[in-house]
């Protein structure tokens, strides 16, 4: 690969992770929208007593965004919960190449479903189809968020992929994998200070 | 091809992919793929449908929402907080550090759900804090690892939602359903520590006196007896009762029927983001970026496992594998108990490989047909499985809670963890045993639900 290559590679990766951190962070608003809205709807319904048609409607929306285009945010720092029950006892390299193998099957997993469910969106935007509740939006809007979170996933993949054959290729992989389920808990040092307040 | 051989293939097949390290949800995806593929592939262009209309759900709402109720309470200081209050009003009990320690464990792993998150709040704190005052080390260990798992038993917890979802099962009786049996853990837990301290009475005066030291003769320059005023003990409660009352405010609107599992949890994350916000100053945009952002993380990873698995469970049950899989278990001659104890043996070594909430959603829905064909009922199962799975997290080879605990003592052995967690097993088992004797523990207060 030339200079010039991996330049124009490392600016796709880049337009692609922003990508994904934008509709992520948008993600991570829309599950705060989602708990204001139903807020807002069980004080309609007990306070005044109304229906709560839309406020139901429109969580569920945020709830498939959060879904499927929040996956591709997860995706950037491999959030995405496997056994590793294996995997932990493989020579690093071994392990390396079984992830790989892994990465390219679920890329290719996004890809299938982002093909079939691109015609579903696009059906529904062309019959001009809408829910069947009073509110009644139009069905293109949540359709919109399968074949979108699949097609950023699948490209969050191929960045995934890159990196892991370049880490094969040099080398330079880490001793011990980091397991899904602990990677955002910090586990306290021993001796950690009690409350304080005392 | 006969549908028995057809569905054993299927499950092997699943099992073997997952164990290979890829993501749950492209697993299980992979699997259905392929297996409609083979079979059906008329099937096909329903497929978006169906992964779409997975998600297409109110109930579901409660998923991410609980997660979103829990991310800023992980994020601040409520489990030392929790646990210093605990602390000072149950410390004058044989062995009251150990019991506050687990009570602190119960309300924390309500608020957060999340087994090895209230394994790393609390341990950090307690392991050293139990330690410091002469329990034994493996003892200290394994009452942490234990009580983390408290968090997918006692309501809201989302492998409840997940269960009740994927078997269509009323949401809300399930949370309410693992109240009692919480609580009877707790108790037994308790007890244990209690009767520990009874026959050992070494250390119980170690752990009763304070910072002891064995080299100075049990004379210390610090307090024998800690003793706390009155006031010290209620300068705690307005930084934690607000935690509690969200708590007992969501089993309470459950259980009167005043809202559902996802209005409670929608009011109960807003109201957990204005408390941290409020008590702990949590209003930096980088921390409540951080917040919501970690809350999306763990509502998307657990969100496309259910997607998958719900694609899983329409494609087996299409193949006509979920009801022949039901017809071979009701077959064996093993009768109704027989056929309990079967399925708890195999959710206990399910447990031991996968994570709950996987096994949740792959063997709930084909587990239903046999628990309702042999007339128990889902609610109960609920529980049942629950419990199992909460001793998954304990034993080795993945036993989360496990890791947490080593991370935190690095010093003690991983067997003298396992031995200090061995008792609280057994009274984990005895629990399974008697909600078989005694399937009121789970149902009575659900049954007595409103709404």
């Amino acid at each position: 690969m030339t200079e010039s290559n991996s330049g124009v590679w490392s600016k796709i990766e880049r337009l692609i992770e922003g990508l994904s951190t934008i509709t992520g962070l948008l993600g991570a608003f829309a599950l705060l929208a989602a708990a204001l809205i139903v807020t807002e709807g069980v004080v309609i319904r007990k306070v005044l007593g109304c229906s709560t048609t839309w406020q139901i409607e429109l969580s569920v929306f945020l709830l498939i965004y959060a879904c499927f285009v929040g996956a591709a945010y997860a995706q950037i720092n491999e959030h995405h919960l496997n056994v590793d029950l294996m995997i932990i006892h493989l020579s690093p390299r071994v392990r390396e190449i079984v992830l790989l193998i892994c990465a390219i099957i679920s890329a290719f997993v996004c890809l299938v479903l982002a093909a079939y469910s691109w015609p579903m969106w696009w059906e529904s935007l062309v019959r001009n189809e809408h829910t069947e509740s009073l509110w009644g939006p139009p069905l293109w809007i949540p359709y919109l968020f399968l074949p979108l979170g699949m097609t950023l996933l699948f490209l969050q993949y191929l960045v995934h992929i890159a990196r892991k054959i370049r880490l094969l290729r040099s080398g330079a992989y880490d001793g011990e994998v980091v397991r899904t389920e602990l990677k955002e808990i910090e586990i306290p040092s021993a001796g950690t200070e009690r409350g304080e307040g005392e | 091809m006969d549908e028995r051989i057809l569905s054993v293939i299927i499950f092997v097949s699943a099992f073997l992919i997952l164990v290979s390290g890829i993501p749950i949800w492209s697993g299980l995806v992979a699997v259905s793929l392929a297996y409609v593929l083979i079979f059906s592939p008329h099937l096909l262009d329903t497929l978006p449908y169906v992964f779409h209309g997975s998600m297409d759900s109110f109930a579901l709402l409660a998923i991410p929402l609980f997660i979103l109720l829990s991310a800023p309470i992980a994020a601040s200081r409520a489990s030392k907080d929790l646990y210093e209050a605990m602390h000072r009003w149950m410390h004058t009990l044989p062995g009251g550090l150990g019991v506050s320690t687990m009570m602190a464990c119960g309300v924390f792993a309500a608020l957060c759900g999340s087994s090895p998150a209230t394994a790393a709040a609390i341990g950090g704190i307690g392991i050293p804090e139990m330690r410091k005052r002469g329990y034994p080390p493996s003892l200290a260990c394994g009452l942490i690892a234990h009580a983390g798992t408290f968090g997918i038993l006692i309501p809201p917890s989302i492998t409840m939602i997940l269960y009740g979802v994927a078997t269509e099962t009323s949401i809300g009786k399930c949370f309410i359903a693992g109240i009692i049996p919480g609580i009877l853990e707790i108790v037994l837990s308790s007890i244990y520590i209690v009767i520990y301290f009874r026959l050992y009475p070494m250390h119980r005066s170690m752990a009763h006196q304070g910072f002891a030291q064995p080299d100075s003769g049990g004379q210390t320059n610090l307090p024998l007896e800690e003793h706390y005023t009155l006031k010290e003990k209620l300068v705690y409660v307005p930084r934690v009762l607000p935690f509690l009352l969200i708590i007992f405010g969501i089993m309470g609107s459950l259980y009167g029927g005043w809202a559902t599992p996802s209005e409670a949890a929608g009011v109960g994350a807003v109201i957990s983001l204005v408390l941290v916000m409020a008590i702990y100053r949590i209003y930096r945009w980088e921390q409540i970026r951080n917040i919501l952002t970690k809350a999306l993380n763990d509502s998307s990873m657990i969100l496309m496992i259910m997607a998958a698995a719900l694609l899983f469970s329409f494609v087996c049950s299409d193949l006509y594998v979920t009801q022949s899989l039901a017809e071979i278990i009701l077959a064996l001659p093993l009768g109704k108990w027989g056929i309990i104890i079967l399925i708890n043996v195999l959710l206990l070594i399910l447990g031991f490989f996968i994570p709950p909430a996987a096994v949740i959603l792959m063997v709930a829905p084909l587990l239903l047909p046999v628990i309702s064909g042999l007339g128990f009922d889902p609610v109960w199962f609920a529980v049942i499985m629950t419990v199992n799975l909460e001793i998954g997290l304990v034993t080795p080879p993945v036993g989360l809670n496990l890791y947490i605990v080593k991370g935190i003592a690095p010093d003690i052995p991983l067997s003298a963890v396992l031995w200090g967690v061995t008792p609280f097993i057994i009274i984990d088992l005895l629990v399974i045993v008697l909600l078989c004797i005694f399937p009121e523990l789970a149902l009575w207060l659900p049954n007595k639900m409103l709404g």
